[in-house]
Parts: C-alpha cells; sequence; structure tokens
C-alpha cells in the first residue's frame, strides 16, 4: 500500500514536472511594440493589417485560419475572397468578427494608438512585426510559424528562399567584378530618396549583383528609406549604369518622369535608356517573393545570363507554360506582377484578371510567365480562366505573339495554300512568313496546328530580334 | 518787399490748386468709374509634360498674335496639374533644363483665381476661352464658374466686379441656335486635313481617340465621326473614346467589319499626356495600341495633341471672336 503510494506520489511528481517542462516551453515573443506574448496556443482567428504579414500566413498554408485582410492586397488571389479591414475601421468592426490574433506593424502601433488599445482592452492579442534586415526576416518568418503553430512550414519558407537566393549566386558569380553594373535604386522621386544601405531592397539589388552608389545614404530614422537629395544623385551621374526605381503606393513613377526630371540628362543611366522600374511588393517586403524580386532586378541588369533558356531549348513540343517562360525570357518582358486591389477590380469583368487562372498554382514559376503573357495581350484567344499549361503551343499561336510583341513590317499579299485569307490570324501567319521568320514547308503548307520545338522558337526570336535591330 | 510776398502766396495758391486739383481728379475718377481694360482668359485642364505643354502655349501664342494688345492669360482647372507646376518653381535643376517655360506655367492658377487677378488689376471685360473639345463636364462646370460670377450684383452699379464676363465654347460647339454645332463640326473636321493626309500617305485608316465621359452622352464624337466621312473619301475614318460612347471595343468592331489592316491612331485630345501615353499606346493588352495589334491590324501611333495643330487653334481664336461679337466686346 506504501509502494502503491509511492508510486503514485512519483507518477504525479513526473506527470507534474512534465506539465512544468510544457508550460516552461511556452514561447514568449516581444514584438516591436515591446509587447511580452506567450504563446499558449496556436492562434485560429486572425486578421492581418499588412500585406507581408498576409502574404506569409498564406505561405505557411494558413489560408483557413485568416479571417481579414488589409485593403489593396492582391497577393495570392486567393486574398480577394477575404474579408477586409482597415485601421480607420472603429474596432468594434474587429471585435464582433472574434478575432484571437491581430498582426500589425510599428506604422500602425505609432499613429493609431487608441484603436490598437481599443482592441487589447478587448482582449485580442496583438503582434507588431516588421523585419528590417534578410536576418530578421527569418526570424520574422519564425516567430509567425510559432504564433500559428507552423514552425516546421516556417522553416520550410526559410529553406525555399534560400534555395533560390543560391540559384541567383550561382548565376551572379558568373558575372566578374568588373561587369557589375552600378545602380541607383530609387524609393521616393518626388524627395529624391532612396534605400538605407542594410535595407532589404538594397540586400535584394546587390544580391542580383548590383553595385549600390547610394552606399553613403542615411536612413531616415527607423525606416528602410533613406535621404539622398538630387545633387548626391548627380554627383554619381557619369558612374550609374542603372537607374532603378520601385512603383508602389509611395512611388508613383514612370519611366517618362524619370527621363523628364530635370538635371537628370547627365545621368548615364538615363542617357542610355537604362531606366528600369520594379513592383514594390517585391522588392521591399519580407515574403518570398522577394526571391523573385531579386531575380527580376537580375534580369534587368544582366538579361542575358538571367533569361538562360538552355534547359528549353531540347523539348520537342513545347506546352504553354514552356513556351510562356521561354517568351517572356527571350523578350526580357518583365514579370507582371499584380496590382493593387482596386486596380485589378477596375478591368473590366470580361477580361482575364490577375489570379483568374484556375489551372495553374500561384505558388512556383508557371503563374508568372502566364499572367505576363496574359496582360501583355500575347495569349491568342485568350480564355479569362483557363491557361492550359499542359496543352501544346501551336504554330499560328506564335505567329500572333510576334504580331503583338513587335511592329513587324508589312508584307506583300500572297497565298498560303492552308491559310485562307479569311482565317482569324492570317495577317499575322502572312506577316511573319513573309518576313521569313516562319518558313512554310516543302509542300507550302504552313501547318498553323502544328507544334513548335524549343530550338524552333529560339531560332525564330533571334530573327525577329535581327529584323527590328536592322 | 509787400509786392513779392504777395505775389509768392498767389503762386502758391495756385500751385496747390493745381497739385490737389489732379490729386482730387484722379481719386474722383476712380471713385466714379474703374478701370475697364480687356483680357482674355484660355482654360485647359492642364498638363504635367513639359514635352505636351508646347499644346496650351500655341494656344495662347496664336491668339495673343491675333489680339495684339489684349491681356491673355492661361488657366489650368485640374488642381495636381497646378501643384506639379508650383513645385518646380524653386528646381533650379529644372528650370535650367526647360529654360523655355513660360513663367506663367510655373505660377499657373486655376480659372477663378486668373479672373478673380485680372478683376483686380482693371480688367473688366473679360472672355474665357475654353480649351475644350465639346461641350462636356469639364465645360459645363467652367459655365458654372462664369454664371457664378455673373450672379454678383453690388449695390451701386460702378462697384460690379465686372462691366462683362463671358465664357466661349468649346471647339464642337455647344447646344442652342445662336451658333449651330453642325459647323463647329464641319470646322474642326477642316481642321484636322493633315491627319487624313497622313493616314492616306500610310495607305491606313485614321482612329482617333477622344476623351468622352461616363456621365453625357458622348454622341457627339459619332457625329463627328460621321462629318469627317463626309468631307473626306479615300480614307476610312473613326471616333472613339476612352470614357463612354463609341467604346474602343465598339471601334475595333468597326475596323473589322471594314477590314482594315492598318491604323494611323492619334489621340482627339488637346494635349497628348497620360492617356496617350498609356491608353492610347501603352503596351497593356488593353491599351488602344495592343487591341488593334492582337487584332492583327498593325498601328502607327501619333503622340500629338490637336493643339499642336496650328489650324484646330484657330477654331479657339473663332470662338473667341463670336464671345466678343455676341457680347458686343470690341477686340
Amino acid at each position: 500500500m506504501k509502494n502503491l503510494a509511492k508510486a503514485l506520489f512519483v507518477t504525479v511528481l513526473i506527470i507534474l514536472v512534465l506539465s512544468g517542462a510544457k508550460a516552461q516551453a511556452d514561447y514568449v515573443l516581444t514584438d516591436l511594440g515591446g509587447r511580452r506574448i506567450i504563446i499558449t496556443h496556436p492562434y485560429k482567428r486572425i486578421i492581418s493589417l499588412y500585406g507581408a504579414h498576409t502574404e506569409n500566413l498564406f505561405s505557411l498554408g494558413l489560408s483557413d485560419k485568416i479571417i481579414g485582410v488589409s485593403r489593396n492586397e492582391a497577393f495570392p488571389p486567393e486574398v480577394l475572397r477575404k474579408p477586409v479591414f482597415s485601421y480607420h475601421d472603429d474596432p468594434e468592426k474587429f471585435i464582433g468578427m472574434r478575432p484571437d490574433l491581430v498582426l500589425i506593424r510599428p506604422m500602425i502601433d505609432r499613429g493609431y494608438k487608441p484603436f490598437v488599445k481599443k482592441l487589447e482592452v478587448a482582449g485580442i492579442t496583438i503582434v507588431s512585426l516588421q523585419p528590417k534586415s534578410v536576418t530578421e526576416m527569418y526570424n520574422y518568418w519564425r516567430d509567425l510559424g510559432r504564433l500559428t503553430g507552423r514552425e516546421k512550414q516556417a522553416e520550410e519558407m526559410i529553406k525555399e528562399f534560400n534555395r533560390r537566393i543560391n540559384e541567383i549566386k550561382k548565376i551572379v558569380a558568373t558575372i566578374p567584378k568588373e561587369k557589375r553594373k552600378k545602380v541607383y535604386f530609387e524609393a521616393i522621386h518626388r524627395r529624391m530618396k532612396t534605400f538605407s544601405p542594410k535595407s532589404i531592397a538594397i540586400l535584394a539589388l546587390e544580391t542580383a549583383g548590383g553595385i549600390n552608389v547610394a552606399r553613403d545614404a542615411v536612413a531616415v530614422k527607423g525606416t528602410n528609406i533613406a535621404f539622398y537629395g538630387k545633387e548626391k544623385i548627380l554627383s554619381h551621374a557619369a558612374e550609374i549604369d542603372v537607374y532603378l526605381a520601385q512603383r508602389g503606393a509611395m512611388n508613383h513613377i514612370t519611366i517618362a518622369k524619370i527621363k523628364q526630371e530635370a538635371g537628370y540628362g547627365i545621368i548615364k543611366a538615363v542617357r542610355n535608356n537604362q531606366i528600369y522600374i520594379i513592383d514594390e511588393k517585391i522588392v521591399s517586403r519580407p515574403t518570398l517573393r522577394l526571391a523573385d524580386g531579386i531575380y527580376e532586378i537580375g534580369r534587368i541588369l544582366y538579361p542575358e545570363k538571367f533569361n538562360d533558356v538552355t534547359n528549353l531549348l531540347n523539348i520537342k513540343k513545347l506546352n504553354h507554360a514552356q513556351y510562356a517562360e521561354m517568351f517572356v525570357k527571350l523578350f526580357n518582358i518583365p514579370i507582371k506582377t499584380p496590382d493593387y486591389y482596386h486596380d485589378i477590380k477596375k478591368r473590366s469583368g470580361r477580361v482575364h484578371k490577375y489570379g483568374d487562372f484556375r489551372d495553374i498554382s500561384y505558388r512556383g514559376n508557371v503563374y508568372k510567365f502566364a499572367e505576363t503573357m496574359a496582360y501583355r495581350g500575347l495569349l491568342y484567344n485568350p480564355d479569362k480562366y483557363h491557361f492550359y499549361p499542359k496543352r501544346y503551343i501551336t504554330r499560328k499561336e506564335v505567329a500572333y505573339s510576334f504580331f503583338v510583341i513587335k511592329d513587324l513590317p508589312e508584307v506583300k499579299d500572297f497565298k498560303i495554300k492552308d491559310v485562307p485569307e479569311t482565317y482569324s490570324v492570317y495577317e499575322q501567319i502572312k506577316t511573319v512568313v513573309g518576313l521569313g521568320i516562319m518558313k512554310l514547308d516543302r509542300n507550302g503548307l504552313f501547318n498553323p496546328d502544328g507544334n513548335v520545338s524549343g530550338r524552333e522558337l529560339f531560332e525564330m526570336v533571334k530573327k525577329v530580334k535581327k529584323l527590328m535591330l536592322d | 518787399m509787400k509786392r513779392t510776398k504777395l505775389s509768392f502766396f498767389v503762386v502758391l495758391i495756385v500751385f496747390s490748386m493745381i497739385f490737389y486739383g489732379i490729386f482730387f481728379m484722379k481719386e474722383a475718377n476712380a471713385m466714379m468709374g474703374q478701370e475697364n481694360k480687356k483680357a482674355i482668359v484660355i482654360a485647359a485642364f492642364g498638363t504635367s509634360y513639359p514635352s505636351a505643354l508646347k499644346a496650351i502655349t500655341n494656344i495662347k501664342k496664336q491668339v495673343e498674335e491675333k489680339f495684339p494688345g489684349i491681356n491673355v492669360k492661361v488657366a489650368f482647372t485640374s488642381n495636381i496639374i497646378r501643384n506639379i507646376w508650383h513645385g518646380r518653381q524653386k528646381d533650379k535643376t529644372f528650370l535650367n533644363q526647360y529654360k523655355w517655360i513660360p513663367k506663367e506655367i510655373l505660377y499657373v492658377k486655376g480659372p477663378l483665381a486668373t479672373i478673380a487677378d485680372l478683376q483686380d488689376e482693371g480688367y473688366r471685360t473679360i472672355i474665357v476661352q475654353p480649351a475644350h473639345i465639346y461641350a462636356g463636364e469639364e465645360y459645363t462646370d467652367l459655365n458654372s464658374y462664369i454664371n457664378g460670377l455673373n450672379m454678383i450684383k453690388t449695390i451701386k452699379e460702378k462697384y460690379m466686379p465686372f462691366v462683362k464676363l463671358v465664357i466661349g465654347r468649346p471647339a464642337l460647339g455647344v447646344p442652342g441656335p445662336i451658333h449651330d454645332y453642325h459647323e463647329d463640326l464641319e470646322a474642326a473636321a477642316r481642321a484636322v486635313s493633315n491627319d487624313v493626309a497622313y493616314a492616306k500617305k500610310n495607305r491606313a485608316a485614321l482612329v482617333y481617340m477622344g476623351h468622352g465621359n461616363e456621365y453625357y452622352s458622348t454622341g457627339i464624337y459619332i457625329e463627328f465621326q460621321e462629318t469627317m466621312r463626309k468631307m473626306y473619301h479615300g480614307v476610312n475614318i473613326y471616333v472613339g473614346t476612352v470614357e463612354g460612347f463609341p467604346s474602343l471595343d465598339d471601334v475595333l468592331t468597326s475596323l473589322k467589319k471594314d477590314k482594315v489592316k492598318k491604323v494611323v491612331l492619334k489621340p482627339f485630345m488637346v494635349v497628348a499626356g497620360d492617356h496617350a501615353h498609356n491608353d492610347m499606346a501603352g503596351s497593356g493588352d488593353d491599351s488602344w495600341k495592343n487591341t488593334f495589334k492582337r487584332a492583327g491590324i498593325r498601328v502607327i501611333p501619333v503622340i500629338k495633341g490637336l493643339g499642336e495643330n496650328y489650324k484646330w487653334n484657330e477654331i479657339y481664336i473663332e470662338h473667341i471672336k463670336d464671345a466678343a461679337k455676341d457680347n458686343g466686346i470690341k477686340l
């Protein structure tokens, strides 16, 4: 009996110790607002008030745990179906939805104190996060993982990001140091601001093999933006190979505006038409798409290296997915990124909108090329909801794309046996045949529904480019 | 001695009388009737592109040449565009690069402030000439400003701010029996003969991209198209709008129906600004250029505003003359 009691005591003790150990395993997260959040269980009803948080939650596979997102979010496309919240709203609107976690960032903490306070009083956990460097970004992803019980997925995100960065680094390593391009990276045109040298955007630039000319820029307190000023920009005029500008809510910019900026005429990049614009959302946000942003900068700086299509050349019959990738790379077309929510809404309901394709995944690479082709009007007979990634590309579709991408010269009328004048893409086919870009077969047939190999497409594009240069 | 003193006083009195007389007369003059100088205000939406600005400065120059001695001012109705120019006032590098940009543009004001400034300076007979295409939303708003100012009735007639404040009609006219808008349509069609010739030279159809409006019937554009078609033969002519009817889709349908293979595409707007660069000739799938090319139609875009065509600006000069004549103003 005594032994039994002893055993029972020991068991209870063990249980106590174990549960104590479990209590100790509760993670304590300190956010940027100085809050100490003891994570005892994964949060399940989350409202995110920052696009990057939302995107990362989706990357962690938390679609069903997100009950609200901020305004203007557009990626991943699923986000368009989530209810929209804003720190301008009545806190009651939040409380009524019974979230257990509201994710914010320091800007909201600083600017909307009474709003944040009301949510906290209502017992909602508030966490304010926003990493400023890549190291911080990894920890931030881990924090999001801890908050939601997705630690493993967070580690996988880090691995995936690293894998992609390493691929880029391998490409950059092949570029001799003396051939690396010097870049000015514009953050806010109106105020002549760049990014601070330690920001994510500059890291993106440097990872892609660019040399930041504004290394002496001084960060605006607590932000990734840095003062620079026109005089300083112009002091580097002769060395700026590429003028890169982010476009987004803070910087509504166009190439024309940069070209017209007074004094910019002396900048080497402006003189040589080396002005490029990149979506803010893929270069300064701490999400997986930052790797896309880095790759895009790489394509801008070293197109011949980053648009390599060697792995597609030996494909006998290109399908739509492979064709789109090859086409976008060979013509060095900037990748289309989703616009803001209201821009997507503005498009006519009859045409395809970003995210509409139901037969491709919006993770991976295919969707980027597919959307780019769609938004440039390069898809023959486009379907609002289907890209048909596995369907083989046909010769008539290729002729169609060439006609749209370049202003091909006119050719004389002539007969093609299997392409009557009434054919929907007769003009396009006649043009590419007349110009020698695509050939008729021995029997004088064009074979509009024939397939195209990787090698063939490569040669055709070469001809188009040569023709447009002459 | 006594005589000298006396004569001194006489001289003093005479001088003072002359002096005060002049002074009082001037005062009395000013109090009895204000000055009444004449001015013309050209009201345009405005543009921030220095390259597109010449459309507007051209109009001003032509008007000045036509009416020598009359003060001609430019007003921009767009708040955003005025702010952009104001921001450039002290930008030394900008000013160095664009030395030709007149100070008036850097300090450009809206129509209300421009009219008020002129009134302050004694210009009390003012003709406001809109650089608009047709009597749509912008013209209606401008007209409303003018009507509002004309509502001012001072107790004493002599303090009325304006002797005459009147508005000229836009290029394609206004409703009503005084000036038959059909004649305005014909004058406008005659003014763009060069565009027709350019299309003909390129063996292409001519497509105009007008601005239009979602809140007004934009039937005037299609009526203009028909006027053009009657006037010019041997070239297919199409007029569409960015907002309203006929839409890009409507134009495309017609092009396909007529089996057009090549078009000269030009904005039917006074200034070739954002709309011309993006909606018309942009690289997006929904630009006019891209939409036509996707249908197998070659496109020759011309990024020039109507204000760059001096014949077009003469329409506005005629409308200023009409406004003057109708209101008994001698220019």
